[in-house]
């Protein structure tokens, strides 16, 4: 150690200049950015009115003009800023005469240079702002960054950018094409950001769903969840026999949202499918539906060794009518002393409760009067929670 | 002299209506720009005017200095209000900076604004020299005044902001919140005609304001709900909460505009 | 007489022989320490590079009312919350967040909880059905009210945190879960944040941690923090400096290399599903946040599942620093308990193995080197200066050059998290704030680390004394 002392000295030395290093950098980002908030406050005066000008014109025919005063480069951050968040914020035409003023303030120019001509930080700047600005023109630039951009979180920035720049369905293709090679299962972000896109979504996942590609498919039945056409359905019918699970599950919930009517044969096979999910959903679909036929494959479902499927096809049974009330009190009382049983009759029991205090309501008088009816035959008066109305 | 500066007005006012008639005989339309300033000389006069209609050239701008009531007064022949309201902020740069400025710039374009009549004009040149002292934005003369007032609950400012200033223009008297609270004791303390708010409000969230509002039995407000969520389970939950209507952000703000005319329209 | 001072002779030269040796052990011991902080410093650092751009470049207002966020259920543990339970749920419920639960959990308080809860929300008993997965202590009852659709209640005997947090697994509803104290603040777009960091990598990402931040001195109004300052007491303010240095500096590093050991009980976000199959959180011991990562490391390396455990800085948590010395002390002494017996129970079976990767190869033989047994290098560290100084050994100008190099090389570390919070985050807005930061991060050195590591210390003896009580916690309300 003492011959080491030498050495130790260098390095405390060097440590020293480090740590002075650090301190002034330090400083001097915190004096800058309390700069650049003076600036900025100063200006949101100035600019307040311009601001109110675009705001009040900008549904007008009349294109809007640039500002009457010449603008710095903070102050046209800060225009950018706002012209950013309007055009998120607004639609139709309010868009597009923030996203001509834009132009005309030479901002998307500026941007395209810059993607074309910067370093990588730049460049990402410039993406973010040209997808902001939904400017047309960068998405061949773009996809070219793309295309070489390894996989981080500012892969998705750029794709972002071009489905809000994109043109038609093909840049968004070829996007999608492009962040799939590294694919994570990042679906929900994906269609998130297409749904950003000036086009057509509906038709476009459904284009997705009938390609061969599992992704592309994945893809399709995540954006397709609000989307209930007849075409949709008929598309997510084929997938439910999809070798892929998880399609399998997610074309069943399409489907069943966008029918008004399930054939038997479809009922029973979803009723067979291994996820409880699609049980369920199968389950609440026809109690929506006020399918009563299937008043007999729903007492089977109350069998289900999952629970959440027989408490689905229970509380679905009570939405059938008299007949599936019936069922469900006779399924109960077969079944008593199981499992199963005891909490179908629990809940049988709860029903009559809530509902007891709900009777001003026909549709639920109604069931109230079926169920108590159909409880005392099949278990008998000894219990007298309720009263007969 | 109380009968001094009625006069002054009404000569201002005469000169201004004939101004404005002149262009809205031809079926043109005629932006009037009016501040509270001291005195230009000739040359300052000159300049201003040609700034104002370097923008366009199918604008001819009479610009004159109202000495009894120390207003400047521009008329922009053939301006519609978005170029007015552009002109407008020309001049403010203009007068700013040379400390000429000494109140507000109001803005009116005939016919958008209002009918040029005598006391329209005479309205608007009152509230010009009323605004003498404030330091505050570019205001708009309108003589739409409808009577309904509006309450506008959102934690976005732009989308705020935006609604009030259309619908002021509108003529709607609009009132802000930021959040449910601050919604809710605007609505005991103004009782608005209708009230639009967000679903995604601090403190009280946009569906219990909904059913506090409509607990309210001593005045009915009617409650737009304004919001970017599209899922059918969030409206009917709104509709559900007592929501008369729904518009989804992006914001379209004629939709909004109609939808409130509708409900107003209803006693 | 002879014999005894050659006797003594040859002791005090085994001593010096001895010594000296340790010495060289000793600059081993402490350039590996430093070596490791650097090398996470560093990545921390680089990594905010990307980081800073993944937080500019998203605009998460929009992302809040996406529908294709995934639905999250906030687990609330509430333990004698009786002052602060009615606004933090407000606060929580009014989350810009599309769809989730909140699930408070009461562990059996001995105050009002419940009581205020079922009133505040006009809450009535249900009886939904609830998965088993987990075992708990009793559940007295499960409430709800209609309309408040996304909250739920639990009244359970008391079982502690972990038994708690495992009772609201068993009723919630959404794949994803996310822990949170029931004192603390989260911030209205902290779930977004970590939303998107988790959307990216939806399959492997099993866990995200946020950001805690100390809210003492800040003003809270309506469940926001609205105006940022640097706390005014000592105590809060060494912790504050302590926190940034850990998270900023130390928990961005080791998230880049996948090796992060723990994620604050306050708010963190998983799978449910690995949660479950690990067996939920582990009761009845402080530390079961560690824990839980511990074994999600365990079980997704030894199955050999693609996995990540993440940290998303600007997913912001406010939360009380303890202000005093007494219950500072008894918090710390619980964390070096649970340390030690995280340590014992799943450490020690995975370090230095490389079937755990950089997990085992670098994050517990640090942890356990580094952190469990730094007293005891420390102590001995102690025992020896006293040695060499009475065998007349110590040269002042070694120990002065040793004990600079050493404050230097702590010192820029705190350097670095200063410069990540001033690049990306930026959170307090006043010059004096980033002096008093300066100051707080030069004095931790004359004494709060020392007095941190006796804690852990008196952490160590609890543990073997199987004292095993939370010590005292005293809740005040915000803006102090």
């Amino acid at each position: 150690m003492y011959i080491n002392i030498e050495v130790a000295i260098k390095f405390l030395y060097a440590l020293l200049v480090l740590n002075v290093g650090f301190a002034v950098a330090v400083y001097a980002m915190k004096i800058r950015k309390l700069g650049r908030v003076r600036t900025e406050r100063r200006f949101e005066v100035k600019l307040k009115d311009y601001l109110t000008y675009i705001l009040v014109h900008i549904e007008g025919n009349e294109p809007l003009n640039a500002p009457p005063f010449a603008l710095n480069k903070a102050e046209r951050q800060a225009i950018q800023e706002r012209l950013n968040d309007m055009i998120e914020n607004f639609t139709g035409t309010a868009r597009d005469k923030c996203m001509e003023l834009c132009n005309r303030l030479g901002l998307a120019q500026a941007h395209l240079d810059r993607l074309n001509k910067g370093s990588y930080s730049v460049k990402i700047d410039a993406a973010y702002h040209l997808g902001c600005m939904r400017v047309r023109e960068a998405v061949p630039a773009l996809l070219q960054l793309l295309e070489t951009h390894k996989l981080n979180s500012s892969l998705f920035v750029i794709a972002r950018s071009v489905a809000k720049c994109a043109r038609d369905e093909r840049d968004v293709n070829e996007m999608v094409r492009i962040v799939l090679r590294h694919n994570k299962g990042f679906y929900d972000l994906l269609v998130d950001m297409i749904k950003e896109a000036d086009i057509d979504h509906g038709a476009l996942f459904a284009e997705f769903i009938q390609r061969d590609s599992h992704e592309f498919v994945k893809i399709g039945l995540c954006g397709l969840k609000d989307y209930t056409d007849p075409t949709v359905a008929s598309a997510a019918y084929r997938l439910i026999d999809s070798p892929d699970g998880a399609i399998q599950s997610k074309a069943a919930e399409i489907y069943l949202k966008s029918v008004h009517f399930i054939p038997r044969n479809v009922v029973q096979k979803l009723l067979r499918h291994p996820t409880d999910e699609v049980r369920v959903l199968a389950l609440q679909a026809i109690a929506d539906l006020r399918l009563a036929t299937y008043v007999d494959v729903m007492g089977n479902a109350l069998r289900d060794e999952s629970i959440r499927v027989c408490d689905a096809g229970a509380k679905g049974l009570l939405l059938l009518g008299e007949g599936g009330i019936a069922e469900l009190c006779g399924v109960a009382a077969e079944a008593r002393g199981s499992r199963q049983g005891e909490y179908l009759r629990m809940l049988i029991e709860e029903q009559i409760q809530s509902l007891s205090s709900q009777l001003h309501d026909l549709d639920r008088l109604t069931r109230y009067n079926s169920l108590v009816y159909h409880y005392e035959k099949t278990f008998g008066k000894r219990n007298r929670i309720y009263r007969v109305v | 002299m109380a009968i001094v500066i009625r006069n002054g007005i009404q000569e201002t006012t005469l000169r201004l209506l004939q101004y404005v008639h002149a262009a809205t005989a031809r079926s043109a339309s005629c932006g009037v720009i009016l501040a509270p300033c001291a005195k230009l000389n000739s040359k300052t006069l000159e300049l201003a005017k040609g700034l104002l209609g370097k923008n366009d050239d199918s604008v001819s701008v009479r610009l004159f200095h109202d000495d009894p009531n120390q207003v400047l007064c521009a008329v922009l022949d053939g301006g519609t209000l978005a170029s007015t309201h552009y002109a407008s902020l020309v001049l403010k740069d203009f007068l700013q900076p040379q400390h000429l400025l000494q109140g507000q710039l109001i803005v009116s374009g005939f016919p958008e604004s209002a009918k040029p009549t005598e006391s329209a004009i005479a309205a608007f040149l009152q509230q010009a020299i009323q605004s003498r002292g404030n330091d505050e934005a570019i205001q708009f003369f309108t003589a739409a005044h409808a009577e309904t007032s509006v309450l506008i609950a959102d934690p976005d400012d732009l989308v705020r902001e935006f609604i009030k200033i259309r619908l002021e223009l509108k003529g709607y008297r609009v009132y802000e919140a930021k959040d449910g609270q601050e919604a809710y004791d605007a609505f005991v303390r103004t009782a608005p005609d209708v009230v639009i708010t967000e679903l995604n409000l601090p403190i009280l969230d946009g569906y219990q304001l909904i059913r506090t509002i409509g607990r309210q039995e001593s005045h009915d407000g009617k409650v737009i709900v304004l919001t970017d969520k599209q899922l059918p389970e969030i409206r009917s939950r709104a509709y559900e909460s007592g929501a008369a209507d729904y518009v989804t952000k992006p914001l379209s703000i004629s939709e909004l505009e109609w939808k409130i005319k509708r409900l107003t329209a209803n006693p | 007489m002879r014999m005894l001072e050659y006797y003594l002779q040859q002791a005090a030269n085994f001593m010096r022989e001895f010594l000296l040796g340790y010495g060289y052990f000793a600059m081993y011991y402490a350039l590996a320490i430093t070596f490791v902080y650097f090398l996470i410093f560093g990545l921390s650092i680089r990594h905010t590079f990307p980081l800073q751009r993944g937080i500019r470049y998203n605009r998460v207002r929009k992302l809040s009312g996406s529908e294709h966020l995934p639905p999250v259920s906030l687990l609330v543990p509430a333990y004698n919350e009786e002052l602060m339970i009615k606004e933090n749920v407000r606060s929580l419920l009014a989350l810009n967040y599309p769809e989730y639960e909140v699930i408070v959990v009461n562990d059996g308080s001995k105050d009002d909880t419940a009581r205020i809860m079922i009133d505040e929300f006009r809450l009535k008993e249900i009886k939904p059905f609830v998965a088993d997965r987990i075992k708990t202590e009793k559940i007295r009852g499960y409430y709800h009210n209609p309309e408040y659709p996304n909250l739920y209640f639990i009244d359970k005997e008391n079982g502690g945190k972990a038994d708690s947090l495992n009772a609201g697994i068993n009723l919630s509803r959404h794949p994803l879960i996310s822990t949170i104290d029931a004192d603390s603040l989260l911030e209205k777009d902290a779930l977004t944040r970590i939303a998107r960091v988790y959307m990216e990598n939806p399959e492997e990402t099993v866990a995200v941690g946020g950001n805690v931040r100390i809210v003492n001195s800040c003003t809270v109004e309506d469940g926001m923090v609205k105006n940022i300052r640097f706390p005014k007491q000592w105590w809060p303010a060494l912790q504050n400096v302590e926190y940034m240095k850990a998270f900023l500096g130390g928990r961005i590093g080791w998230s880049a290399v996948n090796g992060l050991i723990i994620i604050s009980g306050a708010f963190g976000v998983f799978q449910k599903d690995k949660v479950i199959a690990v067996g939920g959180y582990r009761g009845g011991y402080p530390g079961e946040d560690m824990n839980i990562v511990i074994k999600l490391h365990r079980y997704c390396l030894e199955n050999k599942i693609p996995y990540r455990v993440g940290f998303c800085p600007d997913a912001v948590c406010w939360t009380q620093a303890p202000d005093t010395y007494r219950i500072l002390s008894s918090q710390r002494m619980r964390w070096g308990r649970g340390n030690l017996k995280n340590m014992i129970e799943e450490g020690i079976h995975m370090a230095f193995r490389p079937r755990y990767k950089v997990f085992g190869l670098l994050t517990l033989p640090y942890n356990i080197l580094f952190e469990t047994l730094n007293p005891y290098f420390r102590l001995s560290g102690l025992l020896a200066m006293i040695g060499y100084w009475l065998l007349n050994m110590s040269d002042w100008r070694t120990v002065a050059v040793f004990l600079l190099v050493n404050f230097f090389s702590c010192f820029i570390l705190s350097l670095g998290a200063l410069y990540i919070e001033e690049k990306a985050f930026s959170r307090y807005p006043k010059l004096s704030d980033l002096n008093k930061m300066m100051l707080y991060s030069f004095l931790m050195f004359l004494g709060y680390r020392q007095v941190g590591v006796l804690w852990r210390f008196l952490g160590h003896v609890d543990f073997f004394r199987n004292n095993n009580t939370w010590g005292t916690m005293v809740r005040t309300n915000f803006n102090k």
